[in-house]
C-alpha cells in the first residue's frame, strides 16, 4: 500500500447477476482527507462503501483498508460506517445501542456506557438517551447514525449519504460535525449535493456506471488551482494585453463574453499571485469586475465528466 | 479462537440473554412451555389418583393394584418391542417409569416449535433491519452467530429444564408410587429435551441466515419441522436424514448414547451451515 493512503483498492468489482455496479475500480483516499464520493443514481457509491465496509463480497478484485485487506479482523472497531438505509432496532434504547457497540469495539461496559453518551451529545441527542431508537425522527435517526460512527475516534468514517431527506437545519449541523473531524479521521462521504461536498472535501472521487471518471484533490478536479473565472459588466477587455500577463497561459470570454476565463501556468506562478496580477490589470483598466470564482463549481466538473 | 472473538462472544451472548430475558415473546413462550408442561402432567395424575382411589377403597384392591401394575409391565413391554422390533428393547423401555416416557413423549413434539419460535430471528431481523451492518463494523459473523444461538441454547434449556421438573415435582408430590428411578430418568430426559432443543434452535439460525426477515425464517423452519415428520414416517431410508428418526434411541435406556451422539451431529451440521451461510452472504 502506497504510503499516506488509507483506502487503495485495485480492480475491485461486484456484479449482480448481469449488472456490474462496480467495475475494476482502483479507488485511491489519503489519509487525513475529507474525500467525495460523487456520482449519479446507480453509479455505484453505496456498492462501492458496502465493499469496503466488508458487507459484500467483491466479486473481483482486491483492496486494502487501513493497511489491510478488506473484511480482516484486526481492522474493525478503527473504522465506522453510516449506511444508507439501515435503521437501529426499534425497542432498543439509544444509549443501550451505543453502549454494546463500544463493549464490541473493546471498551469496558463503564467506558462504553460514557463514550456512548458523548457522541449523542457530540451529536445534539443527550436527552435521548434513554429514549426507544424506535421513537426518534428521521432526523434524529440519522444523528444517531452519526454518533456511531464516531464512538471509539475511529481512524475512518464512511458516509453513505449522510445529509439525505433532512431539513436544511439538520443537514447544516451534520455537515458542520463532519467538518469538525478534520485533522482527526479520514472521512469518505458520499451525497449527491455537488455543493456540499465541494464546501466539505478537499479529496473527491466521481463516479459513473460503477467506473471511476475522474479521482484527486478538489483543486484539481475543479481546476480550481489553475484557472480563474471572472464576470465583467460592460465592454470587455481587450485579451492580448492580459495573454502577455506573467503565468497567464490563456486568456477567453466565455458565456456571450460576460465571463473571462483565465489559465494559468500553475508550474511558473501560484494561482494567487496570478489572480492578483490579472485583476489589478483589469482594475487599472477600467474594467467593471462583478464576480471572481477560481476553477469551476465541481458541479459543472460532475457534469462535464459524466 | 482469539482473544478479541472471546470477548465479542461473550458481549454478545450477555446482550442477547439480558434482550431475551426482558423479551415478552421470550417470556410468553416460556410460560407457555411451563404451563404446557403443566397441562400434560394434570391429567395423568388425575387419572392416576382416581384409578389408586378406587382400588384402594375396594375389597381386594391391594391385589388387584399388584395385578395391574404386572399386566401393565407386559403390555408395554409388548408394544415397545412392536415399536423397537427388539424384544431386548421393549423389556428396557417398559422398565423406565411411565410418567417419565409420558413426559417425554409429549414434550418431544413441543420442544422443537419452542425452539423455531424462540430462535428465528437470530439474525434475519437485522438482515432486514441492516442493524446488521452496524453490528458486524465491531463484531466478526461468526461471534455474532455463536454468542447468540448460545443465549438462546441456554434460555431453551433452562425452559425445557424447567418444564420437566414442573412435571416431575407433580408427579412426585401426587403419586406415591412413583419409583425411585423415576428421579434418574426424568433427569435424563429432561436434559435431552435441552439437547434436542439445541439441535433445533440450530437449524432455526440456519434459516434465520437464508431469509431477511424473522417471519419468513418461522414459516421455513416450521415449514422443515412438518417436512421432517412426514419423510420420518413416510421413509424408513430418507428419514434417518433428519433429527426425527433419532428421538426414539433418546428414550432408550440402553441405546441413548447413540441417539445423543446423532443430534450432536445435526447440531453441529446446521450450526456450520449457518455459519456458513452467514459467513459468506451479503448484509
Amino acid at each position: 500500500m502506497d504510503a499516506g493512503l488509507v483506502i487503495q483498492t485495485s480492480g475491485l468489482t461486484r456484479r449482480f447477476g448481469s449488472l456490474t455496479a462496480v467495475d475494476r475500480v482502483d479507488y485511491q483516499v489519503p489519509a487525513g482527507s475529507i474525500s467525495g464520493l460523487i456520482g449519479p443514481n446507480g453509479a455505484g457509491k453505496t456498492t462501492l462503501i458496502s465493499l469496503l465496509a466488508g458487507f459484500l463480497r467483491p466479486s473481483a478484485g482486491t483492496g486494502l483498508l487501513l493497511d489491510r485487506p478488506l473484511g480482516h479482523p484486526e481492522v474493525r472497531g478503527r473504522f465506522a460506517v453510516l449506511p444508507q438505509d439501515a435503521t437501529f432496532p426499534p425497542r432498543r434504547r439509544v444509549a443501550d445501542l451505543l453502549a454494546l457497540y463500544g463493549e464490541l469495539a473493546g471498551l469496558s461496559p463503564a467506558e462504553a456506557h460514557a463514550a456512548g453518551l458523548d457522541v449523542l451529545a457530540a451529536v445534539g441527542l443527550q436527552d435521548k438517551a434513554r429514549e426507544r431508537a424506535g421513537h426518534l425522527s428521521h432526523g434524529m435517526t440519522k444523528r444517531l447514525g452519526l454518533a456511531q460512527a464516531f464512538l471509539g475516534n475511529p481512524d475512518l468514517i464512511l458516509l453513505d449519504e449522510p445529509t439525505s431527506g433532512l431539513d436544511p437545519r439538520n443537514a447544516f449541523e451534520i455537515r458542520r460535525l463532519i467538518a469538525n473531524l478534520k485533522g482527526r479521521s479520514t472521512v469518505i462521504v458520499s451525497s449527491h449535493n455537488l455543493a456540499e461536498l465541494q464546501s466539505l472535501c478537499d479529496h473527491a472521487t466521481i463516479l459513473s456506471r460503477g467506473k471511476i471518471v475522474v479521482q484527486g484533490p478538489l483543486e484539481e478536479i475543479t481546476r480550481a488551482d489553475a484557472e480563474i473565472r471572472i464576470g465583467l459588466f460592460g465592454e470587455a477587455p481587450a485579451l492580448a494585453p492580459l495573454q502577455s500577463l506573467p503565468g497567464v497561459e490563456q486568456v477567453e470570454l466565455v458565456e456571450e463574453g460576460q465571463v473571462l476565463l483565465v489559465r494559468f501556468s500553475s508550474s511558473k506562478t501560484p494561482v494567487e499571485l496570478g489572480t492578483a496580477t490579472v485583476l489589478r490589470h483589469l482594475l487599472e483598466h477600467g474594467a467593471l469586475v462583478t464576480s471572481l470564482n477560481r476553477g469551476r463549481s465541481l458541479e459543472q466538473r460532475f457534469l462535464e465528466l459524466t | 479462537m482469539s482473544k478479541r472473538a472471546v470477548h465479542e462472544l461473550l458481549v454478545v451472548f450477555k446482550d442477547d440473554l439480558r434482550q431475551g430475558l426482558t423479551s415478552p415473546l421470550t417470556l410468553f413462550l416460556a410460560v407457555s412451555y411451563l404451563l404446557f408442561s403443566l397441562l400434560i402432567t394434570l391429567p395423568y395424575v388425575a387419572l392416576s389418583r382416581l384409578l389408586m382411589e378406587k382400588l384402594a377403597t375396594e375389597p381386594g384392591g391391594a391385589s388387584a393394584a399388584a395385578a395391574l401394575q404386572v399386566a401393565g409391565t407386559t403390555m408395554w413391554s409388548q408394544a415397545f418391542t412392536q415399536l423397537t422390533g427388539s424384544p431386548e428393547e421393549g423389556l428396557a423401555l417398559a422398565s423406565v417409569p411411565l410418567p417419565a416416557l409420558y413426559t417425554f413423549f409429549f414434550a418431544s413434539f413441543i420442544v422443537p416449535l419452542l425452539a423455531v419460535l424462540l430462535s428465528s430471528d437470530l439474525v434475519a431481523d437485522d438482515l432486514r433491519t441492516g442493524h446488521m451492518r452496524y453490528l458486524t463494523l465491531r463484531c466478526g459473523r461468526e461471534t455474532l452467530l455463536g454468542g447468540r444461538l448460545l443465549s438462546r441454547c441456554l434460555l431453551l434449556a433452562a425452559t425445557t429444564l424447567l418444564g420437566t421438573g414442573i412435571s416431575f415435582a407433580l408427579f412426585a408430590v401426587r403419586l406415591t408410587d412413583l419409583s425411585p428411578s423415576a428421579y434418574v430418568h426424568f433427569l435424563r430426559y429432561g436434559l435431552f429435551l435441552a439437547g434436542s432443543a439445541v439441535v433445533y434452535a440450530a437449524l432455526a439460525a440456519l434459516c434465520s441466515t437464508l431469509v431477511r426477515s424473522a417471519f419468513f425464517a418461522l414459516v421455513l423452519g416450521i415449514f422443515l419441522l412438518l417436512i421432517f415428520g412426514v419423510v420420518d414416517m413416510a421413509s424408513d431410508v430418507l428419514g434417518w436424514a433428519t433429527p426425527n428418526a433419532y428421538k426414539l434411541l433418546l428414550f432408550s435406556p440402553n441405546r441413548w448414547p447413540q441417539g445423543l451422539a446423532a443430534y450432536l451431529g445435526f447440531a453441529t451440521l446446521y450450526a456450520g451451515a449457518a455459519w456458513l451461510r452467514l459467513r459468506t452472504r451479503d448484509l
